[in-house]
């Protein structure tokens, strides 16, 4: 029954890939309480407006700086934080619908692998027991089927047998993070939202792990949503990328269409921002002005006019651009295409 | 996971073999403890206090109820009649000090072990539940528990227990408790009624600021990643405050636990000291501290002798509290 669909799916889409994952108008606020009553003073606008889709098998990697929101859109599609509104389509079911038992058997098809090796994993439990809990929340297997899968995702990651009966403390950052990842993929999801997973790791050991996802995802098809902010970590590993500024999407498109020709304002910055490896070679750099704005109390119209070089009177500071598609393909969230 | 279980599943045993034992949590922190020689002595001193409570009834041939009429105040090391050794000489009826002070170890330590155990159980039920579920429940939860902290607990304690052990025929108690504590305790059934009320009494009014502690420990583990990562995989609330909250909470409870237990023996001397405890001739350090008031002129190491013990346990708790504070404190490198 499923597999049908999914072929239906299948040849509905160009090359072969469908969309597994659907964001639409992805809208989160957080309420900022104060007072005596604890009543809600003002909202942090962390995520306006933002809409991507996800094929299956691809890695579409999201990139921004620090508070653009881009840690808030990966939590909320797993429901770990609750959408203000918008919908997500995930394998054709809409995730903000789901309740109960429904949504505790959506979890098992995505999972989360976290920035901060250090604090991802309990301390006080042996990893072989973290990695395993899923299984055990979900009732997979016997004890002892579950303590192969833990053995078999171990050796997956690169790691011993042995460590299974290891605590946290006892392993590197590295290793810690691989152990994230092997937790991850333990109940065989479907769709893994990859935190900044390298971001806390150092440069040699960042590429060891981005190759076990590489490997990873060819070997169980995994859909990977990759949140960094490191632009040559996602040309590596992505195939599209989502480019956030302050809660909204700016760019999305395919990542050589992106570091060859980025149409927006703020990605072509971004892109004039990365070093080249050659001293000779100057290249003019598009600095932006001021800092980013506080998301309390985001600039009206587009969020990025105040420090753009293209800004448009009258137009860009009065009404938010909506999504253009000026190339097939190329998404972009600024009034110069439209 | 033991090595045996690797074996049976024809793992990569060798390479486990070959490994160092894994160093579980638990004994960094008993090699951390071993370290702290005040902790240590008071370990040694306190286990022997217990070991006596334990062996009270081998280790004296006198009741602690046992009246001799005429040999009151016998001074220590003089004998009875039938020529056996009052080690710790008589008190005022004539019984025997030294029994009594061992046989009233026992049930001051019950009355403060038992008393703590159950604050800490509250204490962590209600603080992990109204901690991790957050909004109006813990709202009302921990404004509930700041107005009852506010109460200043000795009146309050000295009230309900002296209403308490006037009425306490009129109040049920399980006959289970009653012959299980009188058994414990090697005292009457009747008058074992008391010290469950008094643990119930103490216990009911110390639950607070356990259950605060929790809260406060949970709020901080509950952002942390590993809850989230067992949320995302579908873990129910129950599920996420068994298996990682309070296993992660219970460091600091411990530490609490023991501090506490030296306050509940004070808290148990006091109320008997004043009297509104329990009552003689069920012997408790406290009041046989209070009876030997009225001759600690003429007879000066009776209240000494019966004072001993209280200071003795309260600061052995103390240090051993501390001893497992810097030894379960994981940012300290010892």
């Amino acid at each position: 029954m499923k597999e049908q669909y999914m072929d239906e799916k299948k040849t509905s889409q160009d090359n072969g890939k469908w969309d597994l994952l659907q964001v639409n108008n992805l809208v989160k606020y957080f309420p900022v309480r104060g007072g005596l009553l604890q009543r809600v003073v003002a909202w942090v606008q962390a995520v306006e407006n933002v809409s991507f889709t996800v094929r299956e098998g691809e890695t579409v990697g999201l990139v921004g700086e620090s508070g653009c929101g881009k840690t808030t859109v990966g939590r909320t599609i797993l429901r770990l934080i609750e959408p203000t509104s918008g919908d997500v389509t995930f394998n054709g079911v809409e995730l903000f619908k789901l309740r109960g038992r429904e949504l505790k058997e959506m979890r098992r098809n995505m999972q989360i692998i976290f920035q901060d090796p250090y604090s991802s994993l309990d301390p006080r439990m042996p990893i072989g027991e973290s990695i395993a809990e899923g299984l055990r929340i979900h009732k997979i297997g016997t004890p002892k089927e579950r303590f192969e899968t833990t053995i078999e995702m171990l050796r997956k990651v690169g790691l011993e047998d042995y460590h299974a009966r290891r605590y946290p403390h006892e392993f590197s950052g590295g290793q810690r993070q691989r152990i994230g990842i092997a937790r991850a993929l333990a109940l065989r999801p479907k769709f893994i939202v990859a935190d900044e997973p390298v971001s806390a790791l150092d440069v040699s050991i960042q590429s060891q792990v981005l190759n076990i996802l590489k490997e990873l995802q060819n070997e169980f098809g995994l859909t990977y949503l990759f949140i960094a902010h490191n632009l040559s970590v996602v040309e590596h590993i992505s195939d599209r990328v989502v480019v956030m500024y302050l809660g909204m999407m700016v760019e999305f498109t395919d990542r050589m269409e992106l570091f060859r020709n980025p149409l927006h304002p703020y990605t072509q910055a971004l892109m004039s921002a990365i070093p080249i490896p050659d001293p000779n070679l100057k290249r003019e750099r598009i600095l932006l002005p001021g800092d980013v704005p506080s998301p309390l109390n985001p600039p009206k119209g587009c969020r990025f006019h105040p420090r753009c070089h293209k800004f448009i009177a009258d137009l860009c500071d009065v009404k938010a651009p909506p999504n253009f598609e000026p190339e097939a393909g190329h998404m972009v969230s600024c009034w110069l295409y439209q | 996971m033991s090595i045996a279980k690797f074996k049976d599943m024809g793992l990569d045993v060798a390479a486990a073999e070959a490994m160092p034992e894994e160093v579980s949590q638990f004994k960094v922190v008993t090699r951390r403890f071993f370290r702290h020689k005040l902790a240590v002595g008071s370990m040694i001193v306190l286990g022997v206090v217990i070991l006596i409570a334990i062996c009270a009834p081998l280790l004296s041939s006198f009741s602690p109820t046992e009246l001799e009429v005429g040999s009151d105040f016998l001074s220590p090391g003089s004998r009875s009649e039938d020529g056996r050794l009052h080690l710790l000489g008589t008190d005022a009826l004539g019984r025997d000090y030294w029994a009594r002070i061992i046989y009233a170890a026992r049930i001051s330590l019950t009355v403060a072990l038992s008393a703590q155990l159950i604050v800490s159980c509250i204490g962590i039920i209600i603080g992990s539940v109204s901690g991790y579920t957050g909004g109006v429940i813990d709202i009302i939860v921990m404004r509930a528990v700041e107005f009852l902290l506010t109460i200043p607990a000795l009146p309050l304690l000295l009230i309900i227990s002296s209403l308490i052990i006037q009425n306490q025929d009129a109040i049920p108690v399980p006959e289970l408790i009653k012959n299980f504590l009188a058994k414990l305790l090697l005292i009457q059934p009747r008058d074992s009624v008391q010290v469950f009320l008094l643990i119930v009494v103490l216990a009911g009014l110390g639950w607070m600021a356990d259950s605060r502690l929790m809260r406060g420990v949970v709020l901080s583990l509950k952002e942390q990643p590993f809850v989230e990562a067992s949320k995302a995989m579908g873990a129910s609330s129950a599920r996420i405050i068994i298996t990682h909250l309070v296993p992660n909470a219970l460091a600091p409870m411990i530490v609490s636990a023991s501090l506490g237990l030296a306050g509940f023996i004070i808290y148990e001397a006091s109320l008997s000291f004043l009297g509104f405890g329990i009552q003689d001739p069920t012997p408790t350090w406290g009041n046989m501290l209070s009876a030997t008031q009225s001759y600690m002129f003429q007879h000066p190491w009776l209240p000494l002798v019966s004072g001993t013990p209280i200071f003795l346990c309260t600061l052995t708790i103390n240090f051993i509290g501390d001893g497992l504070r810097d030894a379960l404190d994981p940012r300290l490198k010892l």
